[in-house]
């Protein structure tokens, strides 16, 4: 039986009994999205890197007690969203407060872009912005975006993730959707 | 290696497929290849450290038997050595027991047990023994307190020799501070304490030959000496009581304080002046203090 059709849970399953090939195809599934998860949310290549480790580890430290209730997607980034809050407590700053409850929801973006949008704009410039205006979105919806965009999970998994209820979850990705919107207006 | 697809869901009606497009053209950062490595490293390492847990379950599930074999093969030896070792400390009681002092004076049979406290040596043990003997008796008999005198040239090896000291050994050592002190004694006749002019004479006997005690005044009363003396008044007390018994006892004391060898020569000197009795006593002494002892055809 082929590895990589092989659902996450069951991968999982198969290294917690033992079998280290199992994790390796896990890994390679989701190396890139929790590393650029990691990497936008912090900010700094050397923390999205030591966080990146961390969390494996942990993983791998936990897979005896792992039980398949949940997506394995949704307990991997759960467990990278803990660790990014123990990052942000550690900082002066502490946590974000987009991350409470109350969803900021009257937060928008100051961008404003600048100017008319030039036609000459090719995609890679347009990326650029994007990934510009993503990193002025408050943490909490610009994660809630990236659980979106590279872990696939839904709203539901969204919350659960990060452990709010689901219309929290919701009211942020579709605030970070508008803000993104408005200040990629002309580009796309 | 392969990546997650994206998967929009627009059942959520929080999608934007032309953001999630460029969102997929921006970077595609992966991480270092040394992360890849230390992380499948470690994985591996887990699967590893899995047997290693199954290896200690299987230590952990003997260990309970194996300890408690330990402790029983421990115990046995322990409970073996204890009864080899009492076996032996009750084999040693024997000789060590007091004998019967019936029809003996005071005087002689302090003497006739000289290494031996007042008290019942079986109804203490061995140490409380050695101890009592080592605190009751030295200022009581003059054998002792001869023998505490060269105990403090001669180490004691272990408990059980010193409860038992060979006659070889300490005998001679003693035999030659009684023969130094016996000229002293004579010369004292029986006005001082004679416990205390021993002591005195067998500890400078051994040091020097020619330095022996000042007589006392053959009048001068036991309480003008007894203060000058180191040894404690208790100790003193029993002996100046039994020194108006008499010459015969006195005699007799001296007989029995001689070496094994000159104790035999007096035996038969007694036999030869017609003291049968006399010698007989002396000999029943001889044999119970030493019991093996050669005895010469003579006297068999």
């Amino acid at each position: 039986m082929n590895r990589d059709s092989v659902a996450d849970e069951e991968l999982m399953a198969r290294y917690r009994d033992g079998d280290a090939g199992a994790f390796e195809v896990l890994y390679n599934r989701h190396r890139g999205g929790l590393y650029r998860y990691l990497l936008r949310s912090s900010g700094s290549a050397a923390t999205a890197e030591e966080l990146f480790q961390d969390v494996w580890m942990n993983l791998v430290r936990a897979r005896a007690s792992y039980a398949a209730t949940a997506k394995f997607t949704t307990y991997l980034y759960r467990l990278a969203h803990n660790r990014l809050i123990d990052h942000y407590r550690r900082r002066p700053q502490g946590v974000p407060v987009s991350f409470e409850d109350d969803c900021p929801e009257l937060d928008t973006l100051a961008l404003d872009p600048s100017g008319q949008p030039d036609a000459r704009y090719d995609t890679k410039q347009k990326a650029e912005r994007l990934l510009a205006l993503l990193a002025e979105l408050p943490e909490a919806q610009r994660e809630a975006f990236l659980l979106r965009e590279e872990a696939g999970l839904s709203v539901e998994d969204i919350a659960q993730a990060t452990g709010v209820n689901r219309e929290t979850a919701k009211s942020r990705l579709r605030y970070a959707l508008a803000n993104l919107r408005s200040g990629m207006r002309g580009y796309l | 290696m392969s990546e997650l697809p994206h998967t929009g869901k627009p059942e959520d009606a929080v999608a934007d497929p032309a953001l999630s497009g460029l969102y997929r053209e921006a970077g595609r950062e992966i991480p270092p290849s040394r992360l890849d490595r230390a992380i499948l490293a470690a994985a591996r390492g887990g699967g590893s450290e899995r047997s290693r847990l199954l290896r200690r379950d299987l230590v952990l599930a003997w260990r309970l038997p194996l300890s408690l074999a330990a402790v029983v093969v421990l115990s046995v030896t322990l409970v073996m050595l204890m009864t080899e070792r009492h076996g032996d400390e009750a084999v040693e009681a024997l000789p060590l027991a007091p004998p019967p002092a019936t029809g003996v004076a005071p005087e002689a049979a302090v003497s006739a047990a000289p290494a031996r406290p007042a008290v019942e040596d079986g109804d203490v043990p061995l140490s409380s023994r050695d101890d009592h003997r080592r605190a009751s008796t030295v200022p009581q008999t003059k054998e002792v307190a001869a023998a505490a005198v060269a105990g403090k040239r001669t180490a004691r090896p272990s408990t059980r020799d010193a409860s038992r000291p060979p006659v070889a050994q300490t005998r001679p050592v003693a035999g030659e501070a009684r023969t130094a002190g016996r000229e002293a004694e004579k010369k004292e006749e029986m006005a001082a304490p004679q416990a205390a002019s021993r002591l005195e004479a067998r500890s400078q006997a051994e040091d020097t030959a020619s330095a022996a005690p000042v007589p006392a005044p053959p009048d001068t009363p036991t309480a003008d000496v007894a203060p000058k003396e180191t040894i404690r008044p208790g100790a003193v007390a029993p002996r100046a009581a039994a020194a108006p018994v008499g010459g015969l006892q006195t005699q007799a004391q001296e007989i029995h304080d001689l070496p094994p060898e000159q104790w035999l020569a007096k035996i038969e000197s007694l036999r030869r002046e017609g003291k049968a009795a006399e010698a007989k006593r002396s000999l029943a002494e001889f044999r119970r203090r030493y019991p093996d002892y050669p005895l010469p055809p003579s006297l068999r």
